[in-house]
C-alpha cells in the first residue's frame, strides 16, 4: 500500500475546492498494475496523479490519447472496468478492487502493433471502407472478419449476469437542468415563486465552474459562492436536488428523461429549463491529439477539485479570460508556464501585469500551429502570429488550450430551440425557444458572471410564471398576482438584451487552413481536415452527409468535440458562411446510457390461477400463455389423454375469458357481435359464437350461456379475452345505445372442465342442486347448482369430444372445488390434465384454435365456420366483408390432414408445389396444427390449402426439415363424428 | 362456512419503520348504471373522490360506475338493491376478482412513484385513481391511517402476488431509511 501512495507524485497539497478525502485510500490496478486513490478521486485524477498520461488508443491510427477534457465530454479517456466497455475514466470514481484496462490496443496500451497504420494513413482517407471492401465479392467473408474485428471499443462479457436496474417517475412544476451559477439561480427564483422544482446536476456537487474557476476576483471567494448558494438551493422546501444524475432526453410535453446511476427517471415537468452550460472545445492544429495537450477547465477540473497537477512546463493559448486565469493557476501550485498565446488583440489588462510579474511572455494575436511529441507526450509547440509574421517553438509538457466553446445545448433542440450562428461572438446563440422550455447561463453564449446570475433568475421566474406559480398570495386575482413578477422578468429582460447587445467573443475565430498533418477535427473518429476536405471534394459537401461519409462527429462523444470545427472546416472549403453550412440534426441520448438502465426494472406481469400452487406441487411443468402461467401436462401428456377419453380428467381452465352481459338489449348485443343467430336463446341455454372484426377476421370464439333474461354469461379465448372486452365496450359506448353493462368477471371465477366418460359420476359426488341426468341436463345447456358447497355455475360443453362440465365457481372457492372433484374422482382414476392434452383432444375433434389455425386474413367462411354463418341475419359486425368474400368465392381453406407415412411435421411447416419459388416450389399452403393422435394411432393435423385441393383424399406435400413428405386431406371430425359421447 | 383463500397466500408483510405493506382483506361490491350515483346519493362526489361511509368506503371510478369496500357485502348488496327500483343498475360481489394490499408509512410515495407514473405528490387522503401499477392495472385508493399517508392498492386477484412482489421488492430501499 505504501509503494502505491508513493506513486501520486502529481498531487498538490490540500486546498478546500478539493473534493477528496485523503484520510480514505483505495486501491485499483490499470493495465494490471496497482494504483492508489482517495475516496472522491476518479479513476482518471488518481492515474493522473501517478503520472500516467496516455489513458488510450485512438480508433484508427490507435494514436495515444490523454486527457482532454475531464468532464466526460471527449473520447480520450475511454476504459473497461470489470465487465463494462467505455467508461469514462474522468467522471467514474475509483474504488476499490476495480480492475481497469485499456481498449483497443494491441497488445498493450504501451506498444500498440496497430499504430503503424498512421504510416500508410494515405491509403486509409476518408470513407475508404466504402471503397476497399467492395470488391472481390468472394473476399467478404474475410473483409468481414477484418472489419468485425476493427469496429467498436472494449469488450462487452457475454457471459455477464443481468444487473439490477430501477426505474422512478417524478412530476415538477419547474425541472432545471444543470445546477450551476444559472441553474441554482432559476431553481431558487421558481421556488421562491412557490413552484415544485427538480434540479438536475450531472456531477456530485453543485456549483458548476465556480467549483473550479479560480478566477481573478478570488478562489475562495468563488469557492465560498459555490458553496453557499449550494446550501440555499439545498435547504430550500420547495426544491429537490438530483445529482449525478444525467438528463439524457426532452421528449414531447417536457417528458425527460433522466438516469440517476442504475436508476431510470421518467421526468414529467411543467416548466424546463436549461442551464446545461457549455463544452470547452480544441482547435485543429497538427498533432492537436497528444497527450499532454488539455482543454484548460480540465487542467482547473484537476488542480481545484483533485489537487492534480498533469505537467511541469506549461503553453497556455487563449481566446478568453479563463486562459489567462488558468495561466495565473498553474503558477501559483508550482508549474513553470512557458509563454501564453492569445488570439485576442485586446487582452485583460489586469491579468496580464499579473503574469509579467512572474516573468510570462504573453504573446497577443498569437495561437499554436504545431505540437510535437517524444516517445511517449507532448515535448514542444510551434505559436505563430495570427499575421504569419512571427513564429517560435516553445519546450513544454503541457498545452492548456481555452479557446472556445460550443453550447450544451442538446436537450433545447432536441425540444425544438432554434439556434444561429453569432459572427461576432464565433458561436451558436439562442434564436427561438419552444414553449414552456427557457434557457439560462453559458448555454445562450453568456460567460460573464453577471449576465448569468441574471439570467438564471430571468429563467427561473419565466419557468415557475408558466407553470401557473408566482410566489403570491393564491386568494388575489390572477392579473394583481402576476403583475410583480412579470415586472421583474420585464426588468431582468431589458438589462439582459443591453449587456447580450454588448457581449464580446470567448472564442476564438480560428485558422481556417492549418494544412498541418494530423490535424484532427474528429478525435473519436480520428478524422482530419484533410479528410473532410477530400470527402468535400468527392461531392460529400453538406453537413448532413459528409457526417455519414466521413463519420466525423459520429463517435462516441457525438460531435460535442468537433462540431463546430467539422461546421467551421466544412464552411471553408465549401466557401459558405457556417449559418449557411447549418448543423446537424440532435438526437437523444445527450451522453451513452446503458441499456440496461433504459430497461429499468425487471417488471414482467405474471398471471396465476387459484389453482396454481396446487398444479406447481402436483409437478406440472408450467408454461407461458401470455402472461398466464398454465399446466402444460404433468409429466405424461399422452397417459393426461387416455385418462379423458377412458375415464376421466379435471383441467383448469380459469384462464378462459369470462364476462357478465346484463340488461334487456343482451340478445341484440350478441346478434350483432356474433355471425349466427342468438334471439331465441332460452334461459338454461348455451350457444357456440363466433365474433368477427369489421373486415370479417375471426376474431374470437366462445361460448354464451343465459342464465336469465336480462343476465347472459360469457366466455372468451385466454388470449382473447382482454381485446374482447375492449371490442365489446367500445360498440357499447360507441353509439349503439343499447341498454347493457358488460363486466369483465375473468378474474371474478375460478373455472375446470371436468370431462370423460365418467365425468358425471365423480360430479354427482359433490353436487347439489341439480339434476345431471341427461335428459334433464343435456349438451349445450347451462345450470347452477352448488358444487361442494359452493355456488357454481355448470356450462355442458365440450373442447374433448368427451361428455364434460365446465365448473365455473367464485375465484377464492377454486382451489377447494377442484380439490373436491380430485378427491371424488380418485375412484374413477381421475387425472389432471394441462394445455397438451387438451390440444391433442381438440384437434382429434376438428376444432380450430382461433389465432393459431386462423390468422388475420381468416374468414369463417374459408376457416371451417361456414355452418354457422347467417348471412341472411339482419346485420352483424363484419357482415358487409363477408358478404363481399362469399360473392368474390373462397381461394382456400382450413382442412384436416393425415400423413400417410406417419411422419410428423412441424407447426408451420409449408404446403408446397413444384413452381418458380427459390429452390423450384412454389409455397402454396402451411400447417397450423399437428400431432400424433394416442386415440387414433396417426398423425392428425389442420392446415391451409388451395381451395381446389381440398377435397377429402386429395395428396399435398410438405416440406418437413428440408424434405418433401405427402400429406392426404382428411375428413373432419377425426374422432366420435356423429358426438355420440358428447352427448352421453 | 369456507373462508376465501387468498391470493398472497405465502407473502411476508413488510414491516419497516418507513413503510409498511400488508395484504388488505375486504370485501368489494361493484356498482354499475346511470343512475348508480342517485341509488348511492352519491352525486356530490367527483371521480375519483373517496367516502367513508358506515358500510365502508365508497369510490367513484367513472360517472356511472362505483366500488364499495366493506366488510359486509351481502347485506350491502341488499340494501342497494332496495333503492334501485326499476332502474338499470348493476349490482356484483368482486371481491372473489380482486387481490389487495395496504402500503404505508413515511416513505410510501417514494415507493410508489418507482411502480406507477401518478403524482403521489398531489394524490390526497381520500382521493383514488385507476391507473397502470407495475404494468398492469390498479385501483390506488389514499385512506390515512392516523397522520401516515396509507394507499390501498388493489388489482385483479391472478396478479396480486406479482404486484406484491414488485412493490415490496421497490420498498426495499425505504423501509428501514
Ligand atoms: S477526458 Fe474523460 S471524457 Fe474527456
Ligand atoms: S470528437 Fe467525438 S465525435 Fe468527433
Amino acid at each position: 500500500m505504501a509503494s502505491s501512495i508513493s506513486m501520486q507524485t502529481h498531487r498538490l497539497p490540500p486546498a478546500p475546492s478539493q473534493i477528496i478525502n485523503r484520510e480514505k485510500v483505495v486501491t485499483f490496478t490499470f493495465e494490471g498494475k496497482e494504483y492508489s486513490a482517495y475516496e472522491g478521486d476518479t479513476i482518471a485524477s488518481a492515474l493522473a496523479a501517478a503520472g500516467i498520461t496516455t489513458f488510450s488508443r485512438s480508433f484508427k491510427y490507435h494514436r495515444r490519447r490523454g486527457l482532454l477534457c475531464c468532464a466526460g465530454n471527449c473520447p480520450n479517456c475511454l476504459v473497461q472496468v470489470g465487465e463494462e466497455p467505455n467508461v469514462r475514466s474522468c467522471v467514474t470514481p475509483a474504488q476499490q478492487g476495480m480492475k481497469v484496462g485499456a481498449q483497443n490496443v494491441f497488445p498493450s496500451l504501451d506498444v500498440d502493433m496497430m499504430s503503424s497504420t498512421q504510416l500508410v494513413d494515405r491509403f486509409l482517407p476518408a470513407g475508404f471502407y466504402y471503397k476497399a471492401f467492395m470488391r472481390p465479392a468472394a473476399l467478404w467473408p474475410l473483409y468481414e472478419k477484418v472489419l468485425r474485428n476493427a469496429a467498436g471499443l472494449g469488450e462487452v462479457d457475454t457471459d455477464a449476469q443481468p444487473g439490477y436496474y430501477d426505474k422512478v417517475y417524478k412530476h415538477a412544476d419547474v425541472t432545471v437542468v444543470g445546477g450551476g451559477l444559472a441553474g441554482m439561480q432559476s431553481a431558487l427564483a421558481a421556488a421562491d415563486a412557490d413552484a415544485r422544482v427538480i434540479l438536475i446536476e450531472s456531477e456530485a456537487q453543485l456549483g458548476g465552474h465556480l467549483r473550479y474557476s479560480g478566477q481573478s476576483r478570488g478562489e475562495t471567494a468563488v469557492h465560498i459562492q459555490a458553496t453557499s448558494l449550494a446550501a440555499k438551493v439545498a435547504a430550500h422546501p420547495n426544491i429537490e436536488v438530483m445529482k449525478n444524475t444525467l438528463a439524457f432526453g426532452r421528449y414531447d410535453h417536457n417528458w425527460i428523461g433522466a438516469v440517476q446511476g442504475n436508476r431510470l427517471i421518467k421526468l414529467r415537468t411543467k416548466s424546463l429549463v436549461v442551464a446545461t452550460g457549455a463544452y470547452e472545445i480544441p482547435p485543429v492544429f497538427e498533432n492537436n491529439d497528444l497527450p499532454g495537450i488539455m482543454l484548460g477547465s480540465a487542467v482547473r477540473r484537476l488542480i481545484h477539485l483533485y489537487g492534480v497537477v498533469s505537467g511541469t512546463t506549461a503553453v497556455v493559448v487563449s481566446a478568453n479570460p479563463r486562459g489567462l486565469e488558468t495561466a495565473l493557476k498553474l503558477i501559483r501550485v508550482g508549474v513553470k508556464v512557458a509563454a501564453v498565446a492569445d488570439m485576442r488583440a485586446e487582452l485583460d489588462a489586469e491579468l496580464v501585469a499579473q503574469l509579467q510579474e512572474h516573468g510570462v511572455i504573453v504573446l497577443p494575436q498569437t495561437t499554436v500551429i504545431k505540437a510535437e511529441s517524444g516517445m511517449t507526450r507532448l515535448e514542444s509547440v510551434h505559436l505563430r502570429s495570427l499575421d504569419g509574421c512571427h513564429q517560435r517553438e516553445v519546450s513544454c509538457d503541457l498545452l492548456v488550450l481555452s479557446t472556445g466553446f460550443m453550447p450544451a445545448n442538446e436537450l433545447l433542440l432536441q425540444a425544438g430551440a432554434k439556434v444561429a450562428w453569432d459572427e461576432t461572438l464565433n458561436e451558436f446563440v439562442l434564436a427561438s425557444l419552444p414553449e414552456n422550455v427557457f434557457a439560462a447561463g453559458e448555454v445562450t453564449g453568456s460567460h460573464n458572471e453577471t449576465d448569468i446570475v441574471r439570467e438564471g433568475e430571468l429563467a427561473g421566474l419565466q419557468a415557475a410564471l408558466a407553470a401557473g406559480f408566482d410566489g403570491n398570495n393564491r386568494a388575489q386575482s390572477l392579473r394583481l398576482r402576476v403583475a410583480p413578477l412579470q415586472a421583474r422578468i420585464d426588468e431582468l429582460q431589458t438589462e439582459i438584451k443591453q449587456t447580450r447587445e454588448q457581449r464580446t467573443a470567448w472564442t476564438a475565430a480560428q485558422l481556417a487552413e492549418q494544412a498541418g498533418k494530423k490535424d484532427f477535427v474528429c478525435f473519436c473518429e480520428d478524422v482530419t481536415s484533410k479528410d473532410i476536405k477530400q470527402s468535400i471534394d468527392e461531392g460529400y459537401d453538406s453537413m448532413e452527409l459528409l457526417k455519414r461519409y466521413s463519420t466525423v462527429s459520429m463517435g462516441p462523444c457525438q460531435g460535442k468535440m468537433c462540431n463546430v470545427n467539422a461546421l467551421r472546416v466544412c464552411a471553408h472549403y465549401n466557401g459558405q458562411t457556417i449559418s449557411e453550412t447549418g448543423t446537424t440534426t440532435t438526437r437523444p441520448p445527450v451522453k451513452p446510457v446503458m441499456m440496461g438502465a433504459l430497461g429499468g426494472r425487471l417488471m414482467e406481469p405474471v398471471r396465476v390461477t387459484p389453482m396454481h400452487d396446487w398444479h406447481v406441487k402436483r409437478g406440472a411443468k408450467m408454461m407461458n400463455a401470455g402472461v398466464w402461467k398454465r399446466p402444460e401436462h404433468y409429466g405424461n401428456p399422452i397417459e393426461e389423454v387416455r385418462a379423458v377419453r377412458e375415464r376421466v380428467g379435471l383441467i383448469d381452465i380459469s384462464t378462459l375469458g369470462k364476462f357478465h352481459l346484463h340488461g334487456k338489449d343482451v340478445p341484440a348485443l350478441l346478434e350483432r357481435l356474433y355471425v349466427n343467430r342468438w334471439r331465441k336463446l332460452g334461459v338454461g341455454r348455451v350457444r357456440y359464437g363466433v365474433m368477427l372484426n369489421n373486415e370479417a377476421v375471426v376474431m374470437d370464439d366462445g361460448v354464451t350461456a343465459c342464465l336469465r333474461d336480462d343476465f347472459y354469461y360469457m366466455t372468451a379465448t385466454s388470449s382473447g379475452a382482454s381485446s374482447v372486452y375492449e371490442w365489446i365496450e367500445s360498440w357499447l359506448q360507441g353509439g349503439w345505445k343499447l341498454d347493457v353493462h358488460l363486466l369483465d368477471a375473468t378474474e371474478l371465477r375460478a373455472a375446470m372442465n371436468l370431462t370423460g366418460p365418467y365425468a358425471r359420476e365423480v360430479l354427482q359426488k359433490v353436487c347439489e342442486g341439480i339434476d345431471l341426468s341427461n335428459a334433464a341436463f343435456p349438451y349445450m345447456h347451462a345450470r347452477e347448482g352448488k358444487v361442494a358447497g359452493i355456488d357454481a355455475l355448470l356450462l355442458r360443453v365440450g373442447f374433448t369430444g368427451e361428455l364434460g362440465y365446465e365448473i365455473h365457481v367464485p375465484s377464492g372457492y377454486g382451489l377447494h372445488v377442484w380439490q373436491a372433484l380430485m378427491s371424488a374422482g380418485k375412484e374413477f382414476g381421475i387425472l389432471p390434465f394441462g394445455v397438451e392434452a387438451q390440444r391433442v383432444m381438440r384437434l382429434e375433434k376438428g376444432h380450430i384454435i382461433v389465432g393459431q389455425d386462423t390468422d388475420g386474413l381468416s374468414n369463417p367462411l374459408e376457416s371451417g365456420l361456414e355452418g354457422l354463418v347467417k348471412l341472411d341475419k339482419e346485420d352483424f359486425i363484419g357482415k358487409t366483408s363477408l358478404v363481399f368474400a362469399s360473392e368474390y368465392g373462397i381461394e382456400k381453406r382450413l382442412v384436416g390432414f393425415e400423413m400417410p407415412d406417419g411422419t410428423l411435421p412441424e407447426e408451420g411447416n409449408q404446403i408446397v408445389r413444384v413452381g418458380n419459388g427459390p429452390i423450384g416450389l412454389e409455397i402454396i399452403g402451411r400447417i397450423t396444427s399437428v400431432r400424433r393422435s394416442p386415440t387414433l394411432n396417426k398423425v392428425i393435423g389442420l392446415c391451409w390449402l388451395p381451395a381446389e385441393m381440398c377435397d377429402v383424399g386429395q395428396e399435398f406435400s410438405i416440406r418437413v426439415r428440408g424434405e418433401l413428405k405427402r400429406g392426404r386431406v382428411a375428413k373432419l371430425p377425426f374422432y366420435d363424428a356423429e358426438g355420440v359421447r358428447l352427448n352421453s | 362456512m369456507i373462508e376465501i383463500a387468498s391470493p398472497l397466500v405465502g407473502k411476508v408483510d413488510l414491516a419497516g419503520e418507513q413503510v409498511k405493506l400488508s395484504e388488505l382483506r375486504t370485501g368489494l361490491l361493484h356498482i354499475r348504471g346511470k343512475a348508480a350515483e342517485q341509488v348511492l346519493n352519491a352525486a356530490a362526489m367527483a371521480v375519483g373522490d373517496v367516502l367513508k361511509t358506515d358500510e365502508g368506503l365508497l369510490v367513484r371510478l367513472r360517472r356511472d360506475e362505483f366500488v364499495l369496500l366493506t366488510e359486509e357485502v351481502n347485506a350491502a348488496t341488499e340494501r342497494i338493491a332496495q333503492q334501485i327500483g326499476d332502474q338499470h343498475v348493476t349490482l356484483t360481489d368482486i371481491t372473489h376478482g380482486r387481490g389487495g394490499m395496504t402500503l404505508s408509512g413515511k416513505r410510501v410515495n417514494d415507493v410508489l412513484a418507482k411502480v406507477c407514473a401518478l403524482d403521489f405528490g398531489k394524490f390526497v387522503n381520500y382521493h383514488a385513481a385507476q391507473s397502470s401499477l407495475a404494468k398492469v392495472r390498479a385501483l390506488i385508493i389514499r385512506h390515512d391511517g392516523g397522520d401516515l399517508p396509507t394507499h390501498h392498492i388493489i388489482v385483479d386477484r391472478s396478479m396480486a402476488a406479482y404486484v406484491w412482489d414488485v412493490v415490496w421488492d421497490a420498498a426495499q430501499e425505504f423501509a428501514h431509511a
